[in-house]
């Protein structure tokens, strides 16, 4: 039996096809392989989740990309800040890169069937977005608890980053502890955030992603062919998330314009602007040990080829 | 067997906390879990923004019980209302509310505002019967108002056991307001009624500008933190820190009623009863996870539903369960062991999480003093010196009003419901 | 007797210490709140790292309370048949049920040691410097001090309590038993 938790409540589109590939593993297996969800959060946050399963009380859990940045850092190759600017750049280099990101997180205890990209996440703020030189240290920008390279990016680029726990996000933006941040189209509508909001800059930052992770002892424990149904049963149901994502987020940038929020497109020269800071900061941060980032020159080698055909 | 052992434990006098530890990790153990779980859910203590309330608003109750400021506001009462028909128990109850809400204790308010009320109550003519059900009872009003320890706890659990129905603290301060007014009305109105044909209270009443002036610095506390909770303007931590700080700034550096050096004895006694609070919590967060992993509430509702008609059969019963448990136990406990239990199953019978939370701490409340064994019972018949049964008899018609506000508050969810809806 | 002096003058040392602790947590928390309040209205902007330690503070609190707690006789339980059961058969129940409680905080103190050093191994930090373990690892130290507090319960009389009732809510000086 495998309990898995996640932080989506029962009748979302993450539970549905949950328990969709959960109708078919079971029948695949002829009920060998049983799964047990536990929806909606009663299991606590990825954190909680992740130290569950080390005691053995869980065996899975759905994830954030970030949530597994301190698993194994390779999950960090497409939420990088700002080295994407289109959605096709990374689809071109995810056959190469998606198992190498499997792999990682497999070495550290933890398999993963597939990923599900979740779209791009943009800036959300309460004044229009000026040129980077502009910025100063009143825009207090979220960053999520963790993400040093995101933090010192923005630290460069002259705003305050300030990092916090996801939850904390909502009531810090009603206190003014952070007056910006970023998020999908889609995640600023469900978590609300969007009602701090007045303007969206169209400049990709970094691509968002989730998964569905097992613990690798427990997976082990099945039996040689089970395991391939379960992997390739939870991959399809991540595959099919990834397209109710992308829907999801056109539908989202629809309804936040119709409540009001100007989505403006960055000048090219502010946009390369970013870039410049952000590659200047990773690669600082890369010399000096802070941060490491595997197979990330292999990657800018292949997006470059990509981007030169 | 195992909850049999349990009971039993309890009913001898084991610390509850040390009672709940046990059954979580016996239900770790017997589902071949890692029992590091129990800490690691009693943990998370430290990490629930709104319990940083906790410490501070008791601390805010505990300090003005020991001040000058129950009697400054029992003279208030008298020179405002005390020559009015029944005006002195009506202004009776609201400070009783009041310092109910605000500590979260009901012993506090009896011990502290009661031992005031009783006297200055048969001084102005009102029968002993009538006093000693009045402040009795009266002291158990204002769990449904904010900023209520109960009321807060509520919300914890209910996010722990239901994440997903986003049941905010705030939610529960508006939902409380119109049913806790309810309940003071219905005794308010009977206080007026029984002392209809009393004659006005004639001994010379405090001057009503002086008594204003003695309570000058509490005074606006109340209005500021209920309208800034209330407005939306406050945090609910917020609130607290402003409250803390207001009392021990007004009552040690400026009254200085109460010197630095009592401080730490002070400040001690109302961590005590945060610490004993917490504990119980966290050890109930470990028996909740325990019930959860085991699905408990999907089998109690599995086993419950075929037997249980409607909503409202559901409701009467959950009132029985809660009336029993708030006389034998105490708020809190009673709280944090049954909430996880019930709430689930009267979600999925359809009951409103945050209706469910009025009714849930209106029964508690009533618990307060119902007999046998009510605490406010006992501590009224030893702070007054009365014999208890004379104390039964004088609660129960404020008992049996109380009930009918209780069926009122369980049948009609607008009325918890309306304010949250709107604001 | 001399024996006894040392003994009393170490527990006053310990209370005053313990009350000290609280006073400066509770105060602590209070001028942080304070601060966090002004910065937000004045300035329109929130220390980030407040809401993380005022937690970590009530955490602490909570802990060395309840360690006080335990020396007590404050920790909240239901009393209903000691009156009801001949007096040496509720001697012997309270020292068995105060050496029972004792072992479970031993147990939560074990347990809870095996978790912060879970938790070392994430390394998470919860405010500014400070790693989430650090802020954990109050509450293996005050599991095993309230084991501590509740031996030394087992072999002192409980206050007579009148009612069913703890009266962990009371002021002390109030309490029935204290009359
Ligand atoms: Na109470
Ligand atoms: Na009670």
């Amino acid at each position: 039996e495998l309990k898995i938790a996640t932080l989506a409540p029962d009748g979302s589109s993450w539970m549905n096809e949950l328990r969709a590939a959960e109708q078919r593993i079971q029948a695949q297996t002829d009920n060998r392989v049983r799964i047990r969800y536990y929806p909606g959060g009663v299991m606590g946050d990825a954190s909680a989740v992740l130290r569950r399963m080390r005691l053995g009380q869980l065996q899975g859990g759905a994830f954030t990309l970030g949530d597994l940045a301190g698993v194994s850092s390779a999950v960090n190759l497409y939420s990088l800040p700002f080295v994407f600017e289109s959605e096709d750049e990374i689809m071109a280099l995810r056959e190469h890169f998606d198992p190498l990101i499997k792999a990682a997180l497999e070495e550290q205890g933890l398999i993963v069937p597939g990923l599900s990209l979740g779209g791009f996440a943009y800036l959300f703020g309460r004044d229009p977005f000026p040129a980077p030189a502009a910025l100063s240290t009143s825009w207090r920008v979220w960053v999520p608890a963790g993400d040093a390279l995101s933090r010192r990016t923005l630290e460069q680029a002259g705003v305050s980053p300030v990092p916090l726990p996801l939850a904390d996000v909502y009531t810090s933006l009603q206190t003014g502890a952070i007056n910006t941040f970023a998020s999908t189209e889609s995640g600023a509508i469900i978590l609300q955030w969007h009602i701090r909001a007045r303007h969206m800059l169209d400049l990709p930052i970094l691509m968002t992603g989730g998964t569905i992770g097992l613990d690798r002892r427990a997976f082990n424990r099945l039996a040689e062919q089970d395991r391939d149904i379960v992997l390739s049963e939870f991959n399809q149901a991540l595959v099919r998330l990834e397209a109710v994502n992308r829907r999801d987020n056109e539908s989202a940038r629809e309804a936040l314009v119709g409540q009001g929020i100007t989505i403006t497109a960055p000048d090219p020269e502010h946009a390369r602007t970013w870039q410049l800071i952000a590659s200047q900061t990773r690669d600082q941060m890369i010399t000096s040990g802070q941060i490491e980032v595997p197979h990330l020159d292999d990657m800018l080698e292949r997006l470059e080829a990509y981007r030169a055909k | 067997m195992i909850v049999v052992i349990l009971v039993l434990l309890a009913l001898v006098g084991m610390p509850l906390f040390a009672v709940i530890a046990l059954g979580a990790m016996a239900g770790f153990h017997g589902a071949e879990l890692d029992l590091a779980l129990v800490a690691m859910e009693f943990q998370r203590i430290g990490e629930m923004p709104v319990l940083v309330a906790l410490p501070l608003f008791t601390f805010a109750g505990v300090l003005v019980a020991h001040s000058e400021t129950p009697a400054r506001l029992v003279d208030l009462t008298r020179a405002a209302l005390g020559w009015l028909p029944g005006g002195l128990a009506i202004l009776g109850l609201f400070m009783f509310a009041l310092m109910t809400a605000f500590t979260g204790a009901s012993g506090i308010t009896v011990v502290a505002l009661g031992s005031l009320m009783l006297p200055a109550l048969l001084a102005a003519g009102y029968q002993r019967r009538f006093a000693l059900g009045l402040v009795t009872t009266g002291s158990s009003m204002g769990v449904l108002f904010a900023p209520s320890l109960p009321l807060i706890l509520y919300a914890v659990v209910a996010q722990q056991v239901a994440p997903g129905q986003g049941i905010g603290v705030d939610d529960l301060f508006l939902a409380g307001l119109l049913p806790g007014i309810l309940m003071l009305a219905v005794l308010a109105a009977y206080a007026m009624w029984v002392q209809r044909d009393l004659p006005p209270d004639t001994r010379p009443a405090p001057e009503l500008g002086k008594s204003a002036r003695a309570i000058a610095w509490e005074l606006p506390l109340p209005f500021v933190v209920l309208g800034g909770i209330y407005s939306g303007w406050l945090l609910v931590i917020e609130a607290a820190v402003v409250t803390a700080a207001w009392v021990l700034i007004t009552l040690v550096f400026i009254r200085r009623e109460i010197s630095l050096a009592r401080l730490p004895d002070i400040v001690t006694e109302a961590m005590m009863l945060v610490g004993a609070i917490l504990i119980i919590l966290g050890m109930s967060l470990a028996s909740t996870n325990v019930m959860i992993d085991a699905q408990v509430p999907q089998r109690l509702f599995e086993a419950v539903a075929p037997h249980i008609d409607s909503r409202i059969v559901f409701l009467l019963l959950v009132n029985l369960v809660l009336l029993i448990a708030g006389m034998l136990l105490d708020i809190f406990a009673a709280l944090v062991i049954l909430a996880p239990l019930i709430i689930p199953v009267a979600l999925a019978f359809g009951v409103d999480p945050v209706h469910l939370g009025i009714i849930f701490l209106a029964n508690l409340q009533i618990g307060y003093c119902t007999p046998p064994v009510g605490i406010n019972l006992f501590l009224a018949s030893h702070r007054f010196g009365d014999d208890i049964l004379k104390v039964y008899r004088a609660t129960l018609p404020f008992l049996g009003l109380l009930l009918i506000a209780l069926l009122i508050i369980t049948w009609w969810p607008a009325l918890s419901l309306w304010l949250p809806g709107r604001l | 007797m001399q024996n006894d002096n040392w003994f009393e003058s170490v527990q006053r040392q310990l209370e005053r210490l313990e009350s000290t602790a609280l006073t400066i947590l509770l105060l602590g928390l209070v001028g942080l709140g304070l601060t966090q309040i002004v910065m937000r209205n004045v300035f329109g902007m929130a220390l980030p790292w407040a809401d993380g330690a005022m937690r970590a503070m009530v955490l602490w609190l909570a802990m060395i309370a309840a360690v006080v707690a335990a020396g007590r006789f404050r920790h909240i339980r239901i009393d209903l048949l000691s009156r009801l059961l001949p007096p040496k058969l509720v001697t012997i129940i309270h020292v068995l049920m105060m050496l029972l409680t004792a072992a479970v905080c031993l147990a939560m103190s074990w347990l809870s040691l095996r978790m912060a050093a879970l938790e070392y191994e994430f390394q998470t930090a919860a405010f500014l410097g400070v790693q989430t373990w650090m802020v954990q690892l109050i509450v293996p130290i005050g599991f095993a001090l309230m084991a501590v507090r509740f031996v030394a319960a087992a072999f002192r009389r409980p206050p007579v309590s009148e009612q069913a009732h703890a009266f962990t809510e009371l002021p002390e000086d109030t309490r029935p038993d204290s009359r």
